[in-house]
């Protein structure tokens, strides 16, 4: 039993298997989002859904044929806890906190299907022609660095838990897409990608059951 | 014959290496340089040194600007204030971005601000210019908005305790700012406190005392209207009233909805603050150190059709 499960181990390994924190939307920095209007994220899409989407693309000579579900849905979303700190004793705790540099995911992507992977690079290519389509009215950055200090000190009383969380506003595309070759369907998936728009930042203290 | 076409197409393809490598060198004549005015601040202790960061755009990789061993020295200023920097660091930052069609890189300035007080002090520079002079003679001078530095002896409070910390974030006038901050407080004593002000460190704030609410019972998220919230219309720009009160119980820990109101209009996603208290043994201060409740990565319409560029000579 114990070899047979190294062999499995051993073969997912030399496939190259990618084990990612399991999250409800299925992007791995974002524990949930919430569309304000309509909207449904690719991991909540049924295969029917899909399929509709799928055959709403004409077939072609060469390349890509893309077919939008979602154009830049607005949504709510909570993002990760930076910190929690619980005190279980019985005497008051303090403590500094510290982040001097910060790297910001502005864009998270998810791809399935045969198009994984090498999609990536088409995601900007999409998103250039939606925004030139739909004008909106705004210049984004796409990735950030935030050079910034942010400290503080705190006393944590015992049995109680400090949490710093982030949460914000998102716009969530999505869609499928087919690669022909000759007109014939050499690659197909669907994609999604979730642009942060505002991130929130929320310290709090709560007492612990 | 053939060694004359080999060493030919050799020659060829070296001038066109030698060409191609001097044209993506050559430094365009001029650069053009802008960024978004804010509301910067900073709160640091008297003995500890602090650093602020300015993102500038600048429309080329190849220019004087980004280089730091290039600066000479660099200022916060006006006619009447001057605050001496000293440059630490300069790194892209993100992504080129498109504004009006043009590509502008955005890159991070980030400086040591070289003033060690031996007091608590304040220092408000309204409106700011960031001035660096570059060795080749060239100087740049930016106008980045409003800058509020403050300096005390300590943070924080051995009676009185942050608890809790939120913003509300609206958009006035198009411009993405704190409309209010929720601060929980506890009374780590063992004697009444009462808390008879909160006064945010940014120049352009003050707190709306009169409209300030306790906050428990309120739902809303970050993004929620600060008039939906109070359930009455809100002004930002109207004169407020600073004073505030409430008697806190030991060990009562307790949030409030603390209204913001405006001078004048920049962008604030940070802030420190104090909070005043009384006791019937002594008066005192709670500061906290500038906490960040919010970042954007959007720039609307109107701060682009805002922004001002300027041109320099690419020396």
């Amino acid at each position: 039993m114990k070899k047979a499960l190294m062999v499995i181990i051993v073969i997912l390994l030399s496939f190259g298997i990618n084990v990612k924190a399991y999250t409800k939307t299925g992007h791995p920095d974002i524990s949930e989002i919430v569309f304000k209007n309509k909207g449904k994220l690719l991991i909540n899409m049924t295969s029917s859904e899909l399929k509709d989407g799928y055959s709403a693309l004409s077939r072609r000579f060469w390349g890509w044929r893309h077919y939008y579900m979602n154009v830049y849905s607005e949504a709510d979303y909570i993002g990760d806890v930076i910190f929690a700190r619980i005190n279980r004793t019985a005497e008051p705790i303090e403590f500094d906190y510290s982040l001097k540099e910060t790297n910001y995911i502005e864009r998270s992507i998810k791809t399935v299907g045969s198009i994984s992977g090498s999609f990536s690079g088409k995601i900007k290519m999409i998103d250039a022609k939606i925004q030139g389509d739909f004008r909106r009215e705004v210049t984004k950055k796409e990735t950030r660095t935030t050079i910034e200090d942010t400290s503080f000190s705190v006393v944590l009383k015992p049995n109680t838990r400090l949490v710093y969380q982030i949460s914000g506003e998102a716009l969530v595309t999505n869609g499928v897409s087919k690669y022909y070759i000759f007109g014939i369907t050499m690659k197909k998936g669907g994609w999604e990608y979730i642009d942060i728009i505002t991130v929130y930042y929320e310290l709090f203290e709560e007492t612990l059951q | 014959m053939k060694l004359k076409i080999i060493l030919m197409a050799m020659f060829l393809v070296s001038l066109f290496i030698v060409i191609l490598i001097a044209i993506r060198t050559k430094m365009p004549a001029t650069v053009t340089v802008t960024t978004f005015p804010q509301a910067y601040n900073c709160v640091g202790l008297i003995d500890e040194e602090d650093s602020f960061t300015v993102e500038i755009m600048v429309n080329t990789k190849k220019s004087f600007i980004d280089v730091i061993e290039n600066i000479v020295d660099a200022s916060i200023c006006n006619d009447n204030e001057f605050l001496r920097l000293k440059p630490a660091e300069i790194k892209l930052c993100s992504e080129p971005l498109y504004i009006r069609g043009n590509k502008y890189f955005l890159y991070c300035f980030v400086f040591l601000i070289d003033f060690t007080p031996e007091t608590e002090i304040s220092f408000e520079i309204n409106p700011a210019l960031l001035q660096i002079n570059y060795s080749s003679g060239a100087q740049i001078k930016l106008n980045i908005g409003t800058f509020s530095y403050y300096k005390y002896q300590s943070f924080g409070s051995a009676v009185l305790s942050v608890v809790k910390l939120r913003g509300v974030v609206n958009d006035i006038d198009d411009t993405k700012t704190l409309a209010a901050v929720e601060i929980g407080l506890r009374n780590d004593s063992e004697n009444n406190l009462r808390i008879t002000a909160v006064k945010p460190l940014d120049l352009n704030l003050l707190v709306s005392g009169a409209e300030s609410v306790v906050s428990e019972d309120l739902e809303f998220k970050s993004a929620d209207l600060i008039a939906d919230i109070l359930d009455k219309p809100y002004y930002f720009f109207a004169a407020g009233t600073v004073d505030f009160s409430y008697r806190l119980e030991p060990n009562e820990n307790i949030s409030f909805l603390f209204p913001l109101k405006y001078h004048q209009l920049y962008s604030v996603n940070k802030l420190g603050f104090i909070v005043e208290y009384e006791s019937d043994y002594a008066n005192g201060k709670l500061v906290y150190d500038d906490f960040t409740f919010f970042q954007t990565n959007e720039y609307s319409r109107k701060a682009i059709d805002e922004l001002v560029f300027y041109t320099y000579e690419n020396h």
